[in-house]
């Protein structure tokens, strides 16, 4: 009797498979797994930044910013400070801020016509943005748009959130946190964006109710946004789409404003204060 | 400017990564299928060689010799197979890119045995055994290399 092995059958151990389609799908998930873990790290850091205790914010911005002495800023910078601190304080007392904020103004001998606010309620001003105001009610909608993103924790839950997309970004990937922190900030972090995109609105309706409040009016709360569209006239012609920018466009920005003042009916004219002497004919310093 | 260099050797990782999965995709598929048809067609040669896995032999008229023979293989996975697999890992399930691998090295390592055991002049071979281990084991970076290893008693009658 002659007797063979049998013959082996194909495609029982090795069950048939596509392998690229499988590669693709693979892929597919774990980026989306990674994303979702992004958004979520993203998400925790935001909140966390928002809602931890003000006292954590306030020692964050100790321990992060050194106090440096100068010993030499002019008189009139003192006093221009000293002024933007009572204005500040003034606008802060008709605002709803969390216990522990206090506000500080620095005053910055800079041209660009800018303020900004950090971690611990630490707002600068810069000298251009003083030069160009015409009156005080003016400066102080800007200024309250400041204390409005510090009341509202914007800088911490900013901080916090790209920090921890910036962990998993690293950790995912292997790469320094300072190549995915510019990965975060300098590409446009369409998520950032329009996160912020809400912050500044919010800051923008605060800001608006709290001149309101301090003035009895709101003229004049728009003039930032004139003279920022100034500015952008003569050097971007073009504000680019919403969606890719921090600040929602100015003109939709000047039009919700309006809005919102004729809806709570404030005063559209009314008296301007003009700016108190400390604050006009700032020069350049040293 | 330097992040924009950081960003693009990331970016060149990434490149490189792809580079490799295409060159381990088509090598290893022709690789394979090259591999299938030579043990298709050999085993086809051997199959009056018959192997068996038991034991003991049938009665038969003289006592034959017997011998060990053996057929040892090490058979590397591809880049390809190897990322798909440990893609595969994250969600579980089968890896099919594995399963060709080794029914290739088993195949491949009985036809050796056979092979071996046709040159003495065997007629057949019973009590046949694999061994499978690992060669890079243990080493994190290493491509995945199994080495099959099957053996068995040939049986070569007395003539």
């Amino acid at each position: 009797m002659k007797i063979r092995n049998v013959k082996v059958p194909e495609g029982i151990n090795v069950s048939p498979h596509r392998p690229v389609a499988d590669l693709f799908v693979l892929t597919a998930g774990t980026i989306g797994l990674f994303l979702a873990l992004g958004l979520a790290a993203f998400l925790i850091g935001t909140y966390g930044g928002r809602y931890m205790p003000m006292s954590w914010e306030n020692a964050l911005s100790e321990a992060m910013f050194e106090k440096g002495e100068q010993n030499d800023i002019p008189e009139a910078d003192l006093r221009a400070e000293a002024a933007l601190q009572a204005l500040a304080d003034r606008l802060a007392a008709n605002m709803d801020l969390p216990e522990d904020l206090h506000i500080t103004v620095h005053y910055l001998d800079d041209g660009r016509v800018n303020a900004l606010t950090t971690l611990g309620g630490h707002i600068f001003v810069l000298r251009g943005l003083v030069d160009r105001v015409e009156s005080e009610n003016s400066l102080a909608m800007v200024m309250a748009h400041e204390i409005a993103h510090a009341a509202n924790r914007d800088v911490a839950a900013n901080m916090g959130g790209a920090l921890l997309l910036q962990l998993v970004i690293g950790t995912v990937t292997g790469m320094s946190p300072e190549t995915a922190d510019g990965l975060i900030w300098g590409s446009n972090a369409l998520l950032l964006r329009q996160f912020s995109r809400e912050a500044e609105r919010q800051a923008d309706r605060d800001a608006l109710a709290a001149v309101a409040k301090t003035y009895g009016h709101v003229a004049g709360a728009d003039a930032f946004f004139r003279i920022l569209l100034d500015e952008m006239g003569e050097a971007v012609p073009d504000e680019g789409p919403e969606f890719l920018s921090t600040h929602p466009l100015t003109e939709k920005r000047i039009k919700e404003l309006n809005a919102m003042t004729e809806a709570r009916g404030w005063a559209l004219e009314g008296e301007m204060t003009p700016l108190t002497e400390a604050l006009t004919g700032l020069v350049p310093g040293y | 400017m330097e992040l924009l260099i950081e960003i693009l050797l990331e970016l060149w990782q990434l490149v490189v990564v792809v580079a490799l999965l295409i060159l381990g995709y088509i090598a290893g598929s022709i690789a394979e299928r090259r591999h299938y048809k030579s043990i298709i067609r050999r085993e086809d040669g051997l199959g009056d060689l018959v192997v068996v896995v038991a034991k003991t032999l049938p009665p038969m008229d003289a006592a034959p010799a017997t011998t060990l023979v053996r057929g040892s293989v090490v058979i590397s996975v591809d880049y390809f197979k190897r990322f798909l697999a440990r893609l595969r890992m994250v969600f579980g399930g089968r890896i099919h890119t594995y399963e060709s691998l080794l029914d290739r090295a088993r195949r491949e390592a009985i036809l050796r045995m056979q092979e071996q055991a046709r040159d003495l002049g065997a007629s057949m071979i019973f009590n046949m055994r694999f061994e499978t281990s690992s060669i890079s084991k243990g080493n994190k970076n290493a491509v995945g290399t199994v080495e099959v290893l099957a053996y068995g008693t040939a049986v070569i009658p007395r003539g």
